[in-house]
């Protein structure tokens, strides 16, 4: 289509645009390389000396730790509450379903400092600040929204037809819901899983409010570390959290693209 | 008689199974989202006393020391319209990738696609971290100004670099929602205005611009929103200098330790929240 | 609407009825289906076909009425108890297992020995010709060949009744006449009892039985083919199956019937008022102006070509008669057709193939 050839002027525009949306991405591998004590550009020269001081750092460490641990029960909490949620949600029909979805989706609309704030004042009076079970549910108020959303809609886009041919060949409505609707809703799990999982181990926000000195996350922790000092010690960190995006990423590319093998 | 009424599937009616079944998700809820908003709503009605003490009374005191305190009503001023700009220059940085990316076909599509949302999944500390590289007074940025003989400001610990950061962040976002109001943008319509010879300039202002505009209102409302209540860059890119809704509800909240002020100025983003969304649904109403 | 007798009843309607909120689907059906006998829902979409078969297989509760297969009431049953086999217009095959675990599903939940359920797959896809696909997944096979794993699945568990929702719409126009055959072929060779929704007549008048024609939630006629197409009870049932003309005419008080300005015959019985009058296109003979000759009582009209349509195995004419026109289809000969725009012909045909119906729109 003729007409719709980019001219050169508006090529170049979106080409210093893109580069505009993502140098600061692209900037942190380079700087993380860096060998010199503070932040600057181009390095005076390169090392990989921030690497080892990242795995050195006691702090960072134990905080990769619990924002691991917290991710993964996180997202399996999200799994497991979500999928009979969003069934209800797709396969029955009640007064006032339309009103619960919304609400249970609602925490998303909340801008996260003041979800951060609100769950401060009540956990504080619950003794739940400082504690893993604390960050667990903080989290959860935010992934569930997520899960409960992808889940829902491929319950809502799957072939009714399979579950009632199931039925007419003699499935009891549990068997029909094992051996049919969630081998089919695979795909739909591994895209809620890693959601969930990025979702929660990247807040930072409302986990700064329920953190201390006890318990804290990455995310939190490079955010205390950049409030203090900016030297190319977070680069290194932002270049392996990136390479864990990419990677979680990819498992979903994988298991997606194996899952739309089966679905369509 | 209706088709969908022919086909309308069989349903579970067993109230008690619903019940059961979303219970786990309806109690995080209540305990995570609805208990502490309304706690935060009750909040801003307390009272503060010496020592980051509260008084569990019900005063209207925090509401009207706000807005007779002229630093909030600098503050509250600042952020609306620090957003607001941010949100426009948004829009104008965001609007030539979305057009472009709109008009690319097949896999070239999905690789820009993916480069625009991949940002998205990048925490915000980090990509924050990499503004502060960029703009750092060693930094890449200045340092190119300096070779070049130009002008170098400082553009960390002020709002400009807050400016130029947070732009960035929200681009995303702003991309997504100006695409999905492509999605009406039908290219024949563009291509009938060009064999009616309207020049392409003509057909942008005159066709594509029109039929995009609720793409526009929506990635506007969505920024605003965001820049409104953002912490992370402002927090860490100002340096402690810059004060803005959300950096003053968190330092309320953490260091003061003055709960009702924090909930108070929560509840006031929630009312600009508000706002934005009325001005949103009246701008989509005179479109229709 | 009845017509078998109850002793060999397999498959019995009673006042069965469905309301959807405040839409009332269908009001109240009665309908008897012998054994071994392959029966067509038809009717254009919304006119309740496919509920009924739903209330059928027990994937829509009635709101009232009574379900009886082979003289048991299974009203209440569970639909996993009801035995039904049920092809889907989607198919619905389970995506994420491959053809035999596909169709091994139905025996599976009926807890048969391994051994069996081994040879009864077998058997079921020898039977559609797909036992060399046996590994595949469904994506992998083509319209045609999903359909018949489908139809293997359902007959496989040796169901009660076979149901059909639509099973070849999705098929395209050649594939569709192919399985039309080997459908009708299985059916009459396993002697199984057989429910076939459709929209399609020609699916209808050439695979069945008998055919119900559905309007509205309400049974227009349940007859043979033959008899739905020579007898239509009503004028929608001429209408929706096969082509015809209709006119509007009169019939005056000493019993003359009139329409299009001529005077016209017909066997049915003539009451006084106004009738829709129906004629079949093809039985209407067309010849030269003044060359025609009516049978014994039959029908002769003088009238012009006004258009000639040529379309394959048919040529279309449109003879203006008195005020309106008259469709006539011939079989397409080697020559050009022997008519053309603005000829003058005389059109004949008997006393029986003019249908009247009293005319409900006046």
């Amino acid at each position: 289509m003729e007409i719709h050839k980019t001219s050169w002027p508006m090529r170049v525009l979106v080409l210093v645009l893109f580069l505009y949306l993502l140098a600061p991405v692209i900037l942190v591998f380079p700087i993380s390389f860096s060998g010199d004590q503070v932040l600057q550009f181009p390095p005076s020269f390169w090392s990989t000396r921030w690497y080892t001081a990242l795995f050195q750092n006691t702090v960072m460490l134990k905080a990769f730790w619990t924002s691991l641990t917290l991710a993964v029960v996180v997202t399996i909490l999200s799994i497991v509450i979500a999928v009979p949620a969003a069934w209800t949600m797709t396969r029955t029909s009640f007064f006032g379903k339309e009103f619960l979805f919304n609400l249970f989706t609602a925490p998303l609309l909340l801008p996260t400092i003041v979800l951060g704030l609100a769950i401060l004042i009540v956990f504080a009076s619950f003794g739940l600040l400082a504690t893993m079970q604390g960050l667990v549910l903080a989290h959860l108020v935010v992934t569930l929204p997520y899960a409960l959303r992808v889940l829902a809609v491929s319950l809502g886009t799957q072939d009714r037809a399979c579950e009632e041919a199931a039925r007419t060949l003699g499935a009891k409505p549990l068997t029909v819901f094992f051996r049919v609707t969630l081998p089919m809703l695979t795909p739909g799990i591994v895209a809620a899983s890693a959601l969930c999982f990025l979702v929660s181990f990247d807040e930072v926000v409302i986990t700064l409010f329920l953190t201390g000195p006890r318990i804290s996350t990455l995310p939190v922790e490079l955010y205390n570390y950049v409030f203090n000092q900016a030297d190319p010690l977070v680069a290194a960190a932002s270049v392996l959290l990136i390479l864990l995006t990419l990677g979680v990423i990819m498992i979903v590319e994988r298991a997606m693209g194996l899952g739309k093998a089966f679905v369509k | 008689m209706n088709a969908a009424a022919e086909t309308a599937p069989r349903t579970w009616r067993s109230g008690e199974l619903a019940i059961v079944l979303l219970l786990p998700i309806a109690l995080i809820n209540a305990i995570g989202f609805i208990l502490p908003v309304l706690n935060l709503a009750r909040y801003s009605f307390n009272q503060s006393t010496a020592g980051g003490g509260i008084a569990d009374v019900f005063t209207w005191e925090n509401w009207t020391g706000l807005l007779r305190d002229p630093f909030y009503l600098e503050l509250i001023f600042n952020s609306v319209w620090i957003s607001l700009a941010i949100t426009l220059t948004t829009l104008v940085v965001s609007y030539p990738i979305a057009l472009y990316l709109h008009r690319s076909t097949g896999s070239w599509k999905t690789f820009l696609t993916v480069l625009v949302i991949s940002p998205l999944l990048t925490s915000a500390v980090v990509r924050t971290y990499g503004w502060i590289a960029l703009l750092t007074d060693n930094g890449p940025v200045l340092s190119f100004l300096r070779y070049v003989g130009l002008p170098a400001p400082s553009l960390m610990f002020n709002i400009k670099g807050v400016f130029i950061g947070l732009t960035e962040i929200l681009m995303p976002y702003m991309i997504l929602a100006l695409m999905a109001g492509f999605g009406r943008l039908d290219p024949r319509v563009e291509e009938a205005a060009r064999t009616l010879g309207a020049t392409p300039s003509r057909t942008f202002w005159k066709i594509i611009l029109p039929l995009t505009l609720p793409g526009i209102a929506l990635g506007c409302l969505l920024c605003f929103v965001l820049a409104v209540s953002s912490f992370i860059t402002p927090k860490l890119m100002g340096g402690g200098r810059v004060f803005l809704l959300a950096t003053e509800i968190y330092d309320q909240a953490i260091v003061t330790l003055n709960w009702p002020l924090a909930s108070t100025l929560s509840i006031l983003v929630l009312i600009v929240f508000g706002a934005a969304l009325w001005a949103y649904s009246v701008v989509l109403r005179r479109l229709d | 609407m009845t017509v078998s007798t109850a002793k060999e009843d397999h498959l019995r309607l009673e006042n069965i009825g469905v309301s959807f909120g405040s839409v009332n689907v269908i009001p109240s059906l009665d309908l008897s289906v012998r054994k071994g006998e392959m029966v067509a829902f038809l009717g254009p979409s919304g006119c309740g076909k496919t509920t009924t078969l739903r209330m059928i297989a027990g994937l829509i509760t009635p709101s009232h009425g009574r379900i009886h297969v082979g003289g048991r009431d299974i009203t209440a049953l569970p639909i996993h108890d009801r035995d039904m086999g049920m092809v889907f217009q989607s198919y619905a095959l389970f995506p994420h297992m491959d053809v035999s675990r596909n169709v091994q599903f139905g025996l599976k939940m009926r807890n048969l020995a391994a051994g069996e359920i081994a040879a009864r797959t077998k058997a079921a896809l020898d039977m559609v010709q797909l036992g060399h696909l046996a590994g595949r997944k469904p994506k992998e096979l083509s319209g045609g060949q999903q359909q018949r794993v489908a139809l293997a699945r359902a007959l496989v568990i040796q169901p009660s009744i076979l149901l059909l929702d639509e099973p070849l719409s999705n098929l395209d126009a050649k594939l569709r006449d192919e399985m039309r055959v080997q459908i009708r072929a299985l059916q009459q060779a396993s002697g199984i009892t057989a429910v076939f929704v459709t929209h399609d007549q020609v699916e209808a008048l050439s695979m069945c039985d008998r055919i119900v024609v559905m309007r509205n939630g309400r049974v227009e006629q349940f007859g043979t083919p033959t008899e739905i197409y020579e007898k239509p009870a009503t004028a929608f049932v001429a209408n929706f199956v096969g082509r015809t003309n209709r006119l509007k005419g009169t019939v005056d008080a000493q019993g003359n019937l009139s329409a299009a300005g001529q005077q016209l015959t017909s066997s049915a019985k003539l009451e006084p008022g106004k009738v829709e009058v129906l004629v079949r296109p093809h039985r209407i003979a067309m010849q030269p102006a003044g060359a025609g000759k009516a049978a014994e009582g039959g029908n002769l009209v003088q009238g012009e070509i006004a258009s000639v349509t040529f379309i394959g195995d048919l040529v279309q004419y449109g003879v203006r008669v008195g005020g309106d026109e008259i469709m006539i289809e011939e079989a397409t000969r080697r020559c050009a057709p022997p008519f053309a725009a603005g000829d003058t012909v005389s059109l004949a045909w008997s006393a029986g193939d003019t249908l009247i119906y009293p005319d409900k729109d006046q």
